[in-house]
């Protein structure tokens, strides 16, 4: 299958694990369910990480949390890539 | 549209809104229009945290400022929910070659 | 279908992108959910002291802006001791660059 064009990497991985970059600092991982042409994306068994700095030395921490299933709206996606070899 | 329909079918089901200023609402969607705004009945939000949503059931959410929307997956039937997906795209394709 | 019709006439608490909060008569609004509140009043919450309550007797709040509407239940309402509550401000809901 070819990329014809940007969204078509999406319909390729449906049902398939993939990576996503958010806004805010965060990255998800899960299995994609749904897509749209504004990259709103559903997926479930995601893992979420959000990455913060420390008030006091700026160390870069991070947190994660599960979702089993979740709606992520598409103007926070910032890229998508296949999850395989995550 | 495909998630304007998604929404529609929840319609009366508990759902958990993620705002981007990080305020979590549980609520029971009370309707959904095209832009993803909700509307939500009977909210539970931490008012300890945010007393701005004191004395609030139904709210109304305006779909630019939502992050996620946490779903319950006995509600959800993903394996139409990829084909529709799939359907969309080839739909939406086929208004390019059509010159739309 | 679109949602603050129902809310009409009502006092509703309207919370905006910057974190504030406006509670007020929801007067009229337009197709971008510009809105008008009248007898309006703007809370702020802050840690260090109890809440404020500002009058601003009538405002126009724009659309882009509004991060929910949500409907009062007076009773709630009345119930609430504002003089008692310490809070933080609320986030935006924009991108911002500030870590926390």
């Amino acid at each position: 299958m070819t990329v014809a064009e940007p969204l078509d990497l999406l319909k390729q991985n449906l049902d398939e694990k993939i990576f996503v970059k958010l806004s805010g600092y965060r990255e998800m991982v899960g299995k994609l369910h749904g897509y749209d042409s504004h990259c709103n994306i559903v997926l479930g068994d995601a893992v979420e990480t959000i990455y913060s700095l420390t008030e006091e030395e700026g160390k870069l921490t991070s947190e994660q949390k599960n979702h089993t299933l979740v709606f992520i709206r598409g103007d926070s996606v910032i890229l998508v890539t296949d999850g395989e070899n995550l | 549209m495909l998630f304007f329909s998604f929404f529609k079918t929840l319609v009366d089901q508990e759902i958990t809104v993620e705002l981007k200023n990080d305020i979590q609402i549980v609520g029971t969607l009370l309707s959904v229009d095209q832009y993803l705004n909700l509307k939500l009945d009977n909210i539970q939000v931490d008012t300890e945290k945010y007393p701005q949503f004191l004395a609030l059931k139904s709210i109304f959410l305006r779909g630019t400022n939502i992050r996620y929307i946490h779903l319950n997956p006995s509600t959800v039937d993903t394996n139409l929910l990829q084909d529709a997906s799939r359907r969309e795209a080839m739909a939406s394709a086929g208004e390019k070659i059509a010159g739309r | 279908m679109s949602g603050l019709k129902e809310y009409l006439g009502d006092r509703v608490k309207v919370l905006t992108s910057d974190g504030r909060l406006f509670i007020g008569l929801l007067e009229g609004y337009d197709q971008n959910m510009n809105i008008v509140l009248t007898k309006s009043e703007e809370l702020i919450f802050s840690m260090d002291k109890p809440t404020i309550r500002k009058n601003t007797s009538g405002i126009l709040i724009r659309g882009d802006d509004i991060v929910s509407v949500g409907m009062i239940d007076e009773d709630l309402e009345k119930s609430v001791e504002y003089n008692k509550i310490f809070a933080t401000n609320l986030k935006t809901t924009k991108r911002s660059f500030k870590i926390k």
